[in-house]
């Protein structure tokens, strides 16, 4: 039978059994939307939560924590614990690896006071966390703004009168003189951001911070107080100021501080910690190519005694995937039991069709063509109740976005929209509604081929 | 050939040693009581029933050694069927019924909506194409049954009680239709009745009883 001839039929019987198949269909577009629906609110979860809030394809691993590292910021004789630099070039080489990052912490007691111009009043932290990275690991749009500002040094100073405007003198502790530098470009984590404006700032009748960080290119400035905290002073060193700027808001940045150019912490670590301080990297962070590659990294780190600084991303990896996979599960039984119904239905519709599908056969329809005609009745189905299901269901989350939008609270994170429908997910929810259309089909068009057409002779009866 | 229904206490014999030759140019009646196996042999000549003992050859082809497609093939393009209850289709025109068996066809064998009407003209429908079966008379509807299984030109035409829900005048109508249907000979007619009437187109009669082939007469009817 030609593809002509196919569509003619299943046209016709579209036409005239309209109601029928629209009823067995009604269970395709029902399983199909909470699919799709399901589906995209799972993926719209994970994409806020795996690229916003928990990014899974970066690895942090450091050594595990234990109390000496307190001691050494306090000055401590502790030992300096840390990744040496070989075997972050050897975590680098890990099949799926692409990329490898050192981090600093800071290895000394500091302290920062400032924001009057971003929250009209001057905050104070007496003790103030903060760590190094490289520029090349900060989103692309702050890169260049995010650069030590020593690396084009300034004028020989001994105090910040004799710099211009904005800067400062950065004269490290023990020598004669130092060199005029612009604010230190900082950065601070989109999650702190987003915790201060949507939980903090409304409680204490603070403006909110993000939209305005992003908005003055030119940064809101800090004053950083290094080698003394409220929890004592540095081991090597004398206290002394420095000056920071943040310049922007990033998903790399420590959560609780405030993230710097990676030459500036390795200076003042070696300024107030000596030279392993600063030539042991605190953690390192590893870019993979996908998130399936972090098991392989996941182990390299493992040998050399390396621990993941934060499991979360893995936690909620699983977390959605189990959400995602019930959901689908859920959706599949819906869909199953369509099946089901389409299955009931294709069976009445041979029995009543017995006498049409024997003078089919008896007029040159062979076995194949009477399965391929209920096949592609039951694909048509499918293909209908799939369309329509998907359909529903992009309604169904432009509503839930829209309610959302004015009924939701402003929260942490808050998405604009909650869901992600990726042109995949609907030629899946369509092929979904397919296969299931096609297996309800199956044996009804599997028994109508088997027609014994000669019950049309002898008036209907042998 | 022998045709069986059943096993064991419930084996029905529905033809039993029947042996025939059909030939072109013949109008061969089956007759017989109901329950002799008329339509059996109906059946298997047309190719629709393949589960027989003994030797049949359909256009010189073994029945059983072609694949279903093959077989429904040459049942497409050489064998046509007209039944007691003319079997149209009562959501399509008269002149779709008659595209029917085009739908299955193979390459060539396809027909155009000018042939179709072309075939209903000539069992003089010709004003009748887009009307339903139900607004078609009974002897209508078996004209349009009839234009259906001429219009692809089979060399077999079988015919199962065609006038069996037609009254006389009508039937008689219908009569005239096949004895016009022979296509100067290159065709052959199976007509299963319990009509005399139909006697007057026939060159050869058979009767069957019990599934045995008791009589094979030939007579001398209208036809060429």
């Amino acid at each position: 039978m030609s593809p002509r001839a196919l569509a003619a039929l299943v046209g016709r019987d579209v036409a005239r059994t309209r109601g029928a198949l629209a009823s067995a269909g009604a269970g395709i577009v029902v399983g199909t939307a909470a699919l799709v629906f399901f589906l995209a609110l799972g993926l719209g979860a994970r994409r806020v939560l795996l690229s916003e809030v928990f990014p899974l394809d970066v690895i942090e691993l450091e050594p595990p924590r234990t109390s000496a590292g307190l001691l050494a910021l306090l000055g401590g004789e502790a030992p300096i614990d840390g990744v040496l630099p070989a075997v972050a070039t050897e975590l680098g080489a890990t099949p799926g690896a692409r990329e490898v990052f050192g981090k600093l912490r800071f290895r000394f007691p500091s302290s920062a006071r400032g924001g009057k111009e971003l929250l009209g009043r001057e905050l104070i932290s007496h003790e103030m966390v903060g760590d190094g990275v490289d520029p090349a690991l900060i989103e692309p749009e702050l890169r260049e703004r995010f650069q030590d500002p020593l690396a084009r040094p300034g004028e020989p100073c001994v105090e910040d009168a004799a710099c211009g405007r904005d800067e400062y003198c950065e004269r490290a502790s023990g020598s004669a003189g130092g060199r005029c530098s612009a604010p230190v470009p900082g950065l601070v984590s989109r999650k702190l951001v987003e915790v201060f404006d949507h939980a903090v700032a409304p409680q204490h009748g603070l403006p909110p911070v993000a939209g305005t960080l992003l908005a003055r290119a030119e940064g809101v400035p800090f004053e950083l107080s290094l080698g003394s905290s409220m929890l004592g002073v540095a081991r090597l060193g004398a206290p002394r100021r420095a000056r920071i700027r943040v310049v922007g808001v990033s998903g790399k940045a420590i959560d609780l501080g405030v993230t710097l150019p990676l030459a500036v912490v390795q200076r003042w670590n070696r300024e107030y910690g000596g030279e392993a301080a600063a030539t042991r990297w605190s953690s390192v962070v590893v870019r993979v190519a996908s998130p399936a590659d972090t098991a392989a990294v996941l182990a390299a780190g493992s040998r050399h005694g390396l621990v993941p600084a934060d499991t979360r991303a893995r936690d909620v990896s699983v977390l959605v995937s189990g959400v995602l996979a019930l959901l689908f599960l859920v959706a599949s039984v819906v869909l199953g039991m369509a099946a089901l119904n389409i299955g009931h239905t294709f069976r009445a519709l041979v029995a009543d069709r017995r006498h049409e599908i024997g003078l089919y056969r008896a007029v040159g329809a062979s076995a194949g063509d009477i399965r391929a005609w209920l096949l592609a009745l039951a694909v048509t189905v499918g293909l209908l109740g799939g369309g329509a299901g998907v359909a529903l269901a992009w309604v169904a989350t432009r509503l839930a976005d829209a309610r959302a939008r004015t009924d939701l609270p402003d929260f942490p994170y808050k998405p604009e929209s909650f869901f992600e429908l990726p042109a995949w997910l609907v030629a899946l929810g369509v092929g979904y509604a397919v296969l299931f259309a096609v297996l309800g089909g199956l044996l009804p068009a599997l028994r109508a081929a088997r027609t014994d057409p000669a019950h049309l002779l002898g008036g209907g009866a042998r | 050939m022998t045709r069986e229904f059943g096993a064991g206490a419930g084996l029905q014999r529905a033809l039993q040693g029947v042996s025939v030759e059909i030939r072109r140019g013949e109008v061969v009646l089956v007759e017989g009581p109901s329950g002799s196996g008329k339509s059996t042999l109906l059946a298997i000549l047309g190719g629709l029933d393949r589960g027989f003992t003994g030797e049949v050859r359909l256009f010189g082809e073994d029945p059983r050694a072609l694949s279903d497609a093959a077989l429904s093939r040459l049942r497409g393009e050489r064998v046509g069927f007209v039944f007691q209850s003319f079997h149209l289709l009562g959501h399509l025109t008269a002149l779709d019924n008659v595209l029917v068996p085009s739908l299955f066809a193979r390459g060539g064998g396809r027909l155009d909506a000018a042939r179709a009407r072309e075939a209903l003209a000539a069992v003089g429908l010709a004003d009748r194409a887009g009307a339903f079966p139900h607004e078609l008379s009974g002897g209508q509807r078996q004209r349009v049954a009839i234009a259906r299984a001429l219009s692809r030109e089979p060399s077999l035409l079988l015919c199962d009680e065609p006038t069996g829900n037609l009254d006389s005048a009508t039937g008689e109508e219908i009569i005239d239709l096949f004895a016009g249907s022979l296509a100067g000979g290159a065709r052959a007619l199976v007509i299963v009745t319990h009509e005399r009437r139909l006697e007057r187109i026939a060159t050869r009669s058979l009767t069957l009883r019990d599934g045995r082939l008791t009589g094979d007469s030939q007579s001398a009817g209208d036809a060429p």
